[in-house]
């Protein structure tokens, strides 16, 4: 989807402060964090949550803002939580039985692996390492990890990066389409005109149903 | 508070009706935003207390887990694991030579294997005299957490996501680097499960150092790729 998520190279929000440079300023910043990654529910099969934020609360709300967000979300949407609970948390409050809750000295070992998308499935890949490739201007107004900046744009097969679930699809709970991704290099001129530097060069990765054969 | 009820109830009403079958229909899935501007920021300290108390009571969240869990964020990972793997990398060319092939696989020689599961990839990145390697996630903020800790502010703000890509030269700078004349930038947006760790240069007069010697120079925005390590010269390192 063409959202405000998508930021690369937008202009605007002024400069970088390296100096700003701790995970955290505020308590409640942690517990959000933590508590969204705590809490364990099964994929709403939506896509990613945050992106279903009003544009200007994405933009206002702040990092942990969006932490808090996508956690009320899948509450409510799994129906754990209501929204008369949420506005009253003084008030009766029905217990959860059955929900499976992650304990304290449970922590380390789940949290410390980190879970990809790797699928162990033997396909063929389209491109080489070298093909001119051509990113598909397409524009799904759905979930997807093709930045628009580069929608469009010739390309070169960097390196191949094996075999993943696409998450077009696999977020949404319609299969995981096994393929490739690839890193494909861009000439920073291509994609930014006489704005870049001849010399740079940007890398993203790409999953083959975004590329076609540059022609 | 209307406004709040407003967004909260949306969170119900908006979002895709899946269709059945396996193509994505643009019509059925078309991702509708919640309309309403909710809380604003100064309100969200306490949505985030009424939620989280919220979900004490209700025996869906232990208070104990989330301080473990802060903990863990905070004190167990961190970039004194990136720095190990720079270390090994500078003083083994052989080890640098595989880690560029292979990451995830090859840093489990250091008995590391948060991100070298096979469910996930690492990649190396050497910077040299004539390439700068930088690091961004344009779509939101992913980041080689295992090895890094959690990233800091400047890397989550909007500032960095939507300039590294178009302007790498003048984000550099502002980190206070000055590039030589015929450098490239190479900036690797994270759009997919790859981590990126960029393997600084090694500074000039540590010739003589220990591996663990070696580890302790190694920052977290050097791994980044948004700073040189400065030659290091004993009097002043102190």
């Amino acid at each position: 989807m063409n959202g405000i998520h998508d930021m690369g190279g937008m202009d605007g929000f002024g400069e970088v402060l390296p100096q700003d440079n701790e995970a955290f300023h505020e308590d409640w910043e942690k517990q959000i964090f933590v508590a969204n990654r705590l809490v364990r529910t099964p994929s709403l099969n939506e896509g990613r949550s945050t992106e279903y934020m009003d544009p200007v609360d994405y933009l206002g709300w702040g990092y942990f803002g969006r932490s808090l967000h996508s956690l009320e979300r899948k509450v409510l949407r799994h129906g754990l939580v209501t929204e008369e609970e949420l506005e009253n948390p003084e008030g009766r409050v029905a217990r959860v039985e059955g929900f499976e809750v992650i304990k304290a000295e449970e922590v380390e070992a789940r949290f410390r692996t980190r879970r990809g998308s790797r699928v162990q499935v033997n396909v063929s890949p389209k491109f080489q390492v070298g093909d001119r490739v051509i990113v598909k201007n397409e524009h799904p107004p759905t979930y997807t990890r093709c930045p628009r900046y580069v929608r469009g744009i010739r390309g070169q097969v960097q390196r191949d990066r094996g075999v993943w679930a696409f998450p077009d699809t696999a977020s949404y709970g319609l299969g995981d389409r096994p393929q490739h991704c690839y890193s494909v290099r861009f000439a920073a001129t291509e994609l930014w005109g006489s704005r870049a530097d001849p010399k740079d060069r940007v890398f993203a990765d790409l999953f083959e149903d975004y590329l076609e054969v540059a022609s | 508070m209307a406004k709040k009820k407003i967004s909260r109830r949306s969170f119900l009403a908006t979002g895709p009706a899946v269709a059945a079958g396996s193509a994505i229909s643009a019509k059925g899935l078309t991702q509708e935003t919640e309309g309403v501007h909710g809380t604003p920021p100064s309100g969200i300290p306490l949505r985030v207390q009424s939620l989280i108390s919220v979900l004490t009571k209700k025996g869906l969240l232990d208070p104990k887990a989330v301080d473990a869990l802060i903990e863990y964020y905070e004190t167990k990972i961190g970039p004194h694991i990136g720095a190990k793997i720079v270390a090994r990398a500078w003083v083994d060319p052989a080890f640098k030579e595989r880690l560029l092939q292979d990451a995830s696989s090859t840093i489990t020689e250091l008995g590391l294997t948060g991100i070298g599961n096979s469910r996930a990839d690492l990649v190396a990145l050497a910077n040299t005299a004539e390439v700068q390697n930088m690091v961004v996630c344009t779509l939101c903020s992913c980041y080689p957490w295992a090895l890094l800790g959690l990233p800091p502010t400047w890397y989550k703000d909007f500032a960095f996501r939507s300039r590294a890509v178009i302007e790498p030269r003048a984000v550099l700078e502002e980190f206070g680097m000055t590039l030589e004349e015929d450098v490239e930038v190479h900036v690797w947006d994270s759009t997919a499960d790859l981590r990126y760790l960029v393997i600084p240069e090694r500074p000039e007069g540590t010739e003589e150092m220990t591996e663990e010697e070696l580890a302790a120079l190694v920052t977290r925005d050097s791994m980044v790729g948004v700073e040189k390590l400065k030659p290091f010269e004993p009097e002043t390192a102190v």
